[in-house]
Order: structure tokens, then C-alpha cells, then sequence
């Protein structure tokens, strides 16, 4: 009788220590799911990527201040700096702050750009816009260094290949070009609504944008190319 | 107005992270004599850290800024030994020792394939940066410096002002050689004493609260050769000697750039001994059997006074070294960012009566 009821208790653990087991696995995958993260990007998701790479396409907040004023507003005299602890004014570049130019633009503007152009329908307005923001943000960059990596931006691994200017600058026109034709359509629609933190959704003040993007880059290559001619007169 | 936004994150993950593995080798003694009345233990140990989890940084134009790297081989080594004696043990009077010294020896022995070197402080310290270098030790801090040529000599500019190098450069470590300590406790009738003190040695910190200040002339030092100036010593790049007077504000404000100067002018021995505590308690004589069980009152007060503080690294020509002046446990941050003092709140003592009842 006793080594029954010995063998029913050992018999009682090993159940009881495979339910225990089992329920340690069984919602492992819950278990491990961040619920405060979206794990996958949908249509829902878009306009939210679409404010952040808005907000970033032109350095923000202090941002601003390095890229901007330290730099570029000094070079062009639209701002002195009385401050002899910084160097910037006397054309002395301090790599600390120059990174906040070309930084965000690939971390905060680029991954939510190649998202929503992987997730919105091609040839909508909002695909339409995000090549627009995407033009504005790098088109900066490019002024500040010629050539950057440009192509595979985005692309994970130990280093990105850089693209020469020229090359740069036709994929800005192309992708302006073909924006401005799909937004021309477009005038109905309401592309991001409220999320959108510049024309709230216009897309005809989405479209003025755009060619007023194009004349700038023109008159940038007006004395460079011959392309870049054709298009200043044009859009006189 | 919009405050929500989604982002990718700019973290990398790792798919095939590993979990973190510490081999550890431990070798020790507890022996105890004379009634106990003196003993020692002393430890050896090895431990070595396996698959660190660390976040490198990637190149931004992957749409990344960092990511996850299961790491390297980190190697720590060392001793403690702690000695316990009770010089006196009669029936009122009695007296405890404890001696305890420690030493621990660091050693990346390897980091990954991608990367050799690690910036634990973001890369570019305002004024010096802690980094993990393959081969070198955890805590080892980089720093602009005064340029020397190759024979060792300081370099100095046609105006005889200090040339500094125009990269980071290694400093020292912020880790101590040895720490120790020795608590001395009396106890006499109904009254006690306790005394402890305790110290480290070796060590580099660096004062950029210092380094700010020198800017504007604001600390001591900066008063000397504020009129008249003199001559640095050095020589300019073609090996001759320097024969240019300068001014302290000359000197001072090329060491320290203001907000981001050249660390090792303002990096010190951290080396420092002081009395981290004394107490007095005295137990208020109870009758038994009543409602209060015993009743003690302390006086305790902690990091009393300093025995001894290093003095700065470097050795300034016509101004020679500078006491420590501030207290190098307070360098900046908790974590890995160490061995920096930047506008750090000063050290506190704390001074105390403590009554003790029970019921």
C-alpha cells in the first residue's frame, strides 16, 4: 500500500511539474511582446511617422541652434556670435555640432519616410508628400557637403556607400516632378489630416510647395548645368 | 496641436542576442586565532564576463544611431583581505580593529569584431572621456593634452603659448590602485566610540568645474603671472627653445577652451584619505522592569575631515601643482560615465544626534 501511494505522489509531482512547465511556455510570446510599442506599421500608423519626419526634415529645437545658426547663419552673416568659446564664427568647425545638420535627418526623418513609402499605395498623396519631405530634408544636407549617402540611406550594416551631388540632384528634380503630377490630382484629398503639422492636409498648398522647392534647387544649378537652366526658365 | 508622434526606433535590435555569461574563479581564506581575538580573510579572485551587452554606435546614414553587440571578454582580477583584532577585551573596556584592503585589476582582453573601441561617455567629453579599449582597462580616460615632440619636450606656439595635441589622448584611469580602510570601535561601560577612515589610492579624476572656471580666471591659481607673465619653458615645433613671456589668461584659456578644454591640465591624483566617520554613544542608565527596555543616544558625524588629497597630474612650469580642492567621490555620474567632476554638487558632512529607544 505504501509504495503505491509513494508511487502516485511521485506520479503527482512529475504532472504537476509538466503543467508548471508547460504554463511557463505558453504565453511566451505574450510574455515577451512590448505592448507599449507598435510592432508593425499599417495604414493607421502612417500619419504619426509622417508628423515625426515632418518635425525632423528640417533640424529642430536645439538641434536648430548647431546646424543652423552656429553654422550656416554666421557664414552668411545673418548672425554674429560675441561668445569667443565658439569657434564656428572664425570658420573653425567644431564636429560636435555640425552632425546635428546631417544626423536627424537620416535617424529621425529617413526611417519613417522608407515606411510610409513601404506601407502608402504608390501614387498617392501621401506617397506623393513624403518624397516632398524627403527632398526638403536632404536637399540641406547635400548643400552642406556635397556628397552624402543618399541612395542606401536607411539600409542597415557597418557603413553606407555616398552618392555624388549631381546624381542627387536629379533624383530630387525626378521625385519633385512626379510629386507635383500625382498632387495636381490630388486636390481633394486631405493627405494626413491634422497630423500633418505644416498645411494640415492641403494639398494644394502641398503643391505651391513643391514648385517653390523646385525653383529654389534650380536657381542652386541654374550656373551649373544646363538641366538646371531649363528649369529656372521654365518655371519663370 | 499634436504631441503624439511614432518612430522607428533608432536602436538596432540584435536577433541572436546571447545572454550574459561570468566565469568566476574564487579562491579564499577565513582563519581566526587566539580566541578569536585576531583573524583574517583574504580572497582571490578571477572572474571574467562573457557576451556583455553593450549598444554601439552605427553609422546614421543606416537609418540607426546604435545598436546591440553581444561583447567580448572583460577580465577583472584582484585581492581583498580584511584583519580583524581585539587588541583589548577586558570586562569594561574593550577595543575592535578592522583593516580591510582591496585591489582589483581590470583587462579587456577582447571586445567584438566590429569594434575595438567603446566610448562610454558619448565619444566627446567636455573634458575627458571614458572609454573601453581592447586590451587596455575599463576606466581608462581620454583627454586633449599639450602636445610633447618626440623626445618628450612640451610644445608650445611662436607666441609661446601651449599647443595642444588635436586628438584625445589617454590620461589615466579612473579606477582606484587600492582602496582601504580601518575602523577602530571603543567601548567603555555604558560609553562607546567609533572611529573610521578610509582612503584610496591612484586613480585620475578630472575637474572640468575647474577647467570652466579657469576660463574667467575665477580659481586661485589663475591669479599667478596674471601681470608680467612668464616664460613657459617648451619649445615651438622645430625643437627650439621657448624664449616668449605669456600671461596666466594667456595660458589658462587655451587650457581650458572654456566649455571644452584639454582635460590633462585639470586631471588630479585621486588619491585622498579622510575620516569617513566618528561616532560617540553613550546608553542611558534604564531601571529593569520598567516600559522602556534601554535607551542609547549617538552622535555620529560623517566625512569629517580629509588626512590627505593628491594633487593635480600635472606639473605647470612656474606654477607647479595644485592641491586637489575638491572631492574626487563625487565625479560625475554613478555609471560608466566616471572619473569627471563637471559642475558637480560639493561633498556634504553630516553631522547627527541619534536616540535610541526601546520598548
Amino acid at each position: 500500500m505504501k509504495r503505491i501511494n509513494l508511487l502516485k505522489a511521485v506520479n503527482i509531482c512529475i504532472i504537476g511539474s509538466l503543467v508548471f512547465l508547460y504554463s511557463c511556455t505558453k504565453d511566451f510570446p505574450e510574455i515577451n511582446t512590448d505592448r507599449n510599442t507598435v510592432a508593425t506599421v499599417g495604414s493607421a500608423e502612417l500619419p504619426f511617422l509622417f508628423s515625426k519626419a515632418e518635425a525632423s526634415a528640417v533640424p529642430n529645437i536645439w538641434n536648430y541652434q548647431v546646424a543652423q545658426n552656429l553654422f550656416a547663419d554666421q557664414y552668411a552673416q545673418y548672425f554674429a556670435c560675441t561668445a569667443t568659446y565658439f569657434p564656428s564664427d572664425r570658420l573653425n568647425i567644431r564636429m560636435d555640432w555640425v552632425g546635428a545638420a546631417f544626423n536627424p535627418i537620416y535617424s529621425d526623418m529617413v526611417p519613417q519616410l522608407l515606411s510610409i513609402k513601404n506601407a502608402a499605395a504608390a501614387g498617392s498623396a501621401e506617397a506623393a508628400i513624403a518624397d516632398v519631405v524627403w527632398v526638403l530634408g536632404f536637399h540641406r544636407v547635400t548643400d552642406y557637403w556635397g556628397p552624402i549617402p543618399y541612395f542606401n540611406a536607411g539600409t542597415p550594416g557597418n557603413s553606407v556607400a555616398y552618392d555624388p551631388q549631381d546624381k542627387i540632384y536629379d533624383d530630387f528634380f525626378k521625385k519633385l516632378t512626379a510629386a507635383a503630377n500625382v498632387l495636381k490630382t490630388k486636390t481633394s484629398e486631405k493627405p494626413y489630416g491634422s497630423y500633418d503639422l505644416i498645411y494640415g492636409g492641403d494639398v494644394s498648398k502641398w503643391l505651391k510647395f513643391t514648385n517653390s522647392l523646385r525653383l529654389r534647387l534650380a536657381l542652386r544649378i541654374s550656373k551649373l548645368t544646363p538641366q538646371g537652366q531649363k528649369l529656372k526658365q521654365r518655371q519663370q | 496641436m499634436l504631441a503624439t508622434v511614432l518612430q522607428i526606433s533608432s536602436t538596432l535590435p540584435l536577433p541572436g542576442l546571447k545572454p550574459e555569461i561570468v566565469k568566476n574563479l574564487e579562491l579564499g581564506i577565513d582563519a581566526r586565532f587566539l580566541n578569536n581575538r585576531i583573524g583574517f580573510t583574504a580572497t582571490f579572485y578571477k572572474s571574467n564576463s562573457f557576451n556583455q551587452l553593450l549598444q554601439v554606435s552605427l553609422p546614421v546614414a543606416t537609418g540607426f544611431v546604435r545598436k546591440y553587440i553581444n561583447a567580448g571578454n572583460i577580465q577583472n582580477q584582484g585581492f581583498e583581505f580584511v584583519l580583524t583584532g581585539q587588541p583589548l577585551s577586558q570586562r569594561e573596556l574593550k577595543w575592535d580593529m578592522t583593516f580591510n584592503f582591496a585591489l582589483n585589476r581590470n583587462k579587456v582582453v577582447e571586445l567584438s569584431e566590429d569594434v575595438k573601441i567603446f566610448y562610454l561617455g558619448g565619444g566627446f567629453g567636455r573634458s575627458a572621456t571614458p572609454v573601453i579599449e581592447e586590451g587596455k582597462s575599463y576606466g581608462d580616460l581620454l583627454a586633449f593634452k599639450w602636445k610633447t615632440n618626440a623626445n618628450g619636450q612640451r610644445i608650445v606656439d611662436s607666441n609661446g603659448k601651449p599647443v595642444l595635441t588635436q586628438a584625445q589622448e589617454a590620461i589615466g584611469n579612473f579606477n582606484p590602485r587600492a582602496t582601504l580602510g580601518l575602523t577602530n570601535s571603543f567601548n567603555y561601560k555604558a560609553f562607546s566610540l567609533r572611529l573610521l577612515v578610509d582612503g584610496r589610492v591612484g586613480g585620475t579624476v578630472v575637474s572640468g568645474t575647474e577647467m570652466n572656471l579657469a576660463f574667467s580666471g575665477i580659481p586661485e591659481v589663475t591669479a599667478l603671472n596674471r601681470e608680467g607673465g612668464w616664460n613657459l619653458g617648451g619649445v615651438n615645433d622645430k625643437g627650439e627653445a621657448n624664449s616668449k613671456t605669456i600671461t596666466a589668461q594667456d595660458f589658462w584659456q587655451i587650457a581650458s577652451g572654456k566649455r571644452y578644454g584639454a582635460g590633462e591640465f585639470f586631471a588630479y591624483d585621486a588619491t585622498n584619505f579622510r575620516v569617513r566617520e566618528l561616532s560617540f554613544g553613550y546608553s542611558l542608565p534604564i531601571k529593569s522592569g520598567g516600559a522602556v527596555k534601554s535607551a542609547r543616544l549617538m552622535l555620529v558625524a560623517r566625512n569629517l575631515m580629509w588626512l590627505y588629497r593628491g594633487s593635480s597630474k600635472m606639473d605647470i612650469p612656474g606654477i607647479g601643482k595644485r592641491k586637489m580642492w575638491f572631492d574626487p567621490d563625487m565625479s560625475l555620474g554613478s555609471g560608466n560615465f566616471q572619473g569627471v567632476e563637471y559642475g558637480t554638487m560639493p561633498a556634504t558632512r553630516t553631522l547627527g544626534l541619534n536616540l535610541q529607544v526601546s520598548f
